[in-house]
């Protein structure tokens, strides 16, 4: 408890980079995360996500910068870190051979928190058959097993490396709302790696998007929202490109046969902009804030394609 | 009593819902009216808008490397049952309005509506947020909105509910929703290049068709 008194902060991450060969997988990444808060985190696959959460989980031992957990270093005090954090890998990864209850109750004496009443109600809300071993279990059970396993001990940081991947939409809510209850009822911290923008958008307090290791944009979905915007631009004669307009971050020509009007993600100042297109004659038919997917593909969309 | 008056607030909901899709086939709703200096910033409309449009959430399809594909669009719907009348919030990632700006909206009108009487408990927290699968702080956001406004209450460790104050403000909402009912009418018919005397001549002409259609006004019921 005494730790909590020494930083507020759940997380700090300061000028944290980390290279595999010749790549860079996270670069001079800056972010402190705040208790109660859900907080997205966004990028397309090689973005740097899994890097980063491995670095919070003491898996990666930072080698420049620094990661404070609970105002711990999570490589040099990995006990009093992790039985604080409730993890949902992307792999799912658990042991095969155990049954369910096996599983349980192994991963229960880990963690003197365990709330056993709580671990039953979720098995029966998901209808799991505790007698079943893990391997027989198809996606979506496995990603509920996990589930149980990340919150039972009713962590004060929840942190689930892509939840929604390959799941189906009543899974997906499972881990949703077993999200929100500890948020809405504890107070607890979640982090959360998602490739569904408008999941996020719905989900998050705070987003981090990441692009090729770099921490692009962070701040609330509000906050980002109000500093992008979309727009649907026409102009008196057709146009084979735009002039420099500034804070345009992408831009896009209808079909073949409407060169004359243009979609725009535009970041600023929502009148600045207004004047900008003013200024090059075109007329705004349509403008409103950009959803979190536009933000992302309008920034990082261009070199998404040749990512690995 | 309710259920009748409910019954009559659903017909005059789809009437509506149907000229919204009609004027948004063409050109986004909101986007003339906020083109205009004096309407800019205003959201407010299009999220009611929203509300009264039928519920139509669609479930998407989960698949790796969804990030480019533009005509996802998310909507999510929580259905409250309250005093035995179904009343739907539905919000949407699409729709430009930060999500507990939408909730405070719908609320504000389910109570302008009558859909929510004074007295009313609103659920807790949680239930809206998992309904919604939102941030719980999104509803935290909505309802510390709606309580800073007058339209409810919070009463210690018991819940939330439609205040008394709702009651004289509920007149004063509704003329605030027909204020910007019209406001929006007037910036599309300029939008149109519609002199003012063609939209008083069309509204006329819709109340005549409405009066054949309904014998009744609605407070008659």
């Amino acid at each position: 408890m005494s730790n909590e008194a020494m930083s507020n902060q759940v997380v700090e991450v300061q000028n944290l980079s980390r290279r595999f060969d010749k790549l860079w997988a996270l670069e001079e990444v800056n972010f402190t995360i705040q208790p109660g808060l859900v907080y997205g985190l966004v990028g397309a696959n090689g973005a740097g996500k899994t890097t980063l959460i491995k670095h919070l989980l003491g898996l990666l031992k930072a080698k420049q910068g620094s990661v404070r957990v609970f105002g711990l270093d999570p490589v040099a005090h990995p006990v009093e870190v992790l039985s604080r954090i409730g993890y949902l890998s992307e792999e799912r990864d658990l042991p095969e051979w155990m049954r369910i209850d096996e599983f349980l109750s192994y991963s229960a004496a880990y963690y003197p928190a365990w709330d056993h009443q709580y671990a039953a109600s979720l098995i029966a809300t998901f209808g799991l058959d505790v007698s079943k071993k893990i391997k027989q279990l198809s996606k979506g059970m496995r990603a509920q097993v996990g589930l149980v396993a990340a919150v039972a001990h009713h962590p004060q940081l929840l942190v689930l490396d892509e939840p929604s991947t390959g799941l189906d939409a009543i899974v997906r809510k499972d881990i949703l709302n077993a999200v929100i209850r500890e948020v809405a009822d504890n107070g607890r911290t979640a982090i959360f790696s998602s490739h569904l923008l408008d999941e996020v958008e719905l989900m998050s307090d705070q987003v981090l998007m990441f692009h090729q290791g770099k921490l692009l944009l962070f701040g609330s979905v509000e906050q980002l929202r109000e500093q992008h915007h979309r727009l649907e631009v026409r102009f008196a004669t057709e146009r084979a490109q735009l002039p420099a307009i500034d804070g345009l971050l992408s831009s896009e020509q209808h079909g073949q046969h409407h060169k004359q009007t243009w979609s725009l993600v535009c970041h600023g100042d929502a009148s600045e902009i207004q004047i900008a297109i003013a200024a090059i004659d075109g007329e705004i038919t349509q403008m409103r804030s950009a959803s979190l997917q536009e933000i992302f593909v309008s920034r990082a969309g261009r070199s998404y394609q040749v990512e690995v | 009593m309710r259920n009748v008056r409910y019954g009559l607030a659903k017909t005059a909901k789809r009437q509506m819902s149907k000229s919204v899709q009609r004027i948004q086939g063409d050109l986004e709703f909101g986007a003339a009216i906020r083109r205009l200096p004096q309407f800019a910033g205003l959201g407010t409309l299009s999220a009611l808008l929203l509300a009264m449009r039928p519920a139509s959430a669609k479930s998407r399809k989960s698949e790796k490397g969804s990030l480019h594909s533009e005509t996802q669009v998310y909507h999510s719907t929580a259905t409250l049952t309250l005093n035995e009348v179904a009343v739907h919030i539905e919000i949407s990632v699409r729709d430009g309005v930060p999500i507990y700006r939408q909730i405070v909206n719908q609320v504000r009108y389910l109570i302008a509506s009558g859909q929510l009487a004074v007295g009313e408990e609103l659920p807790p927290i949680r239930t809206l947020a998992e309904q919604l699968s939102v941030t719980p702080n999104t509803i935290v956001k909505a309802y510390d909105a709606l309580q800073t406004e007058g339209l409810l209450v919070k009463r210690q460790g018991a819940g939330t509910y439609v205040s008394e104050l709702a009651s004289p403000i509920r007149k004063s909402e509704q003329r605030k929703i027909l204020t910007q009912r019209a406001d929006a009418l007037l910036a599309e018919a300029r939008q149109f290049s519609f002199s003012y005397e063609e939209v008083l001549e069309l509204i006329h002409k819709r109340q005549a068709a409405l009066d054949r259609t309904l014998p009744k006004g609605p407070g008659d019921v």
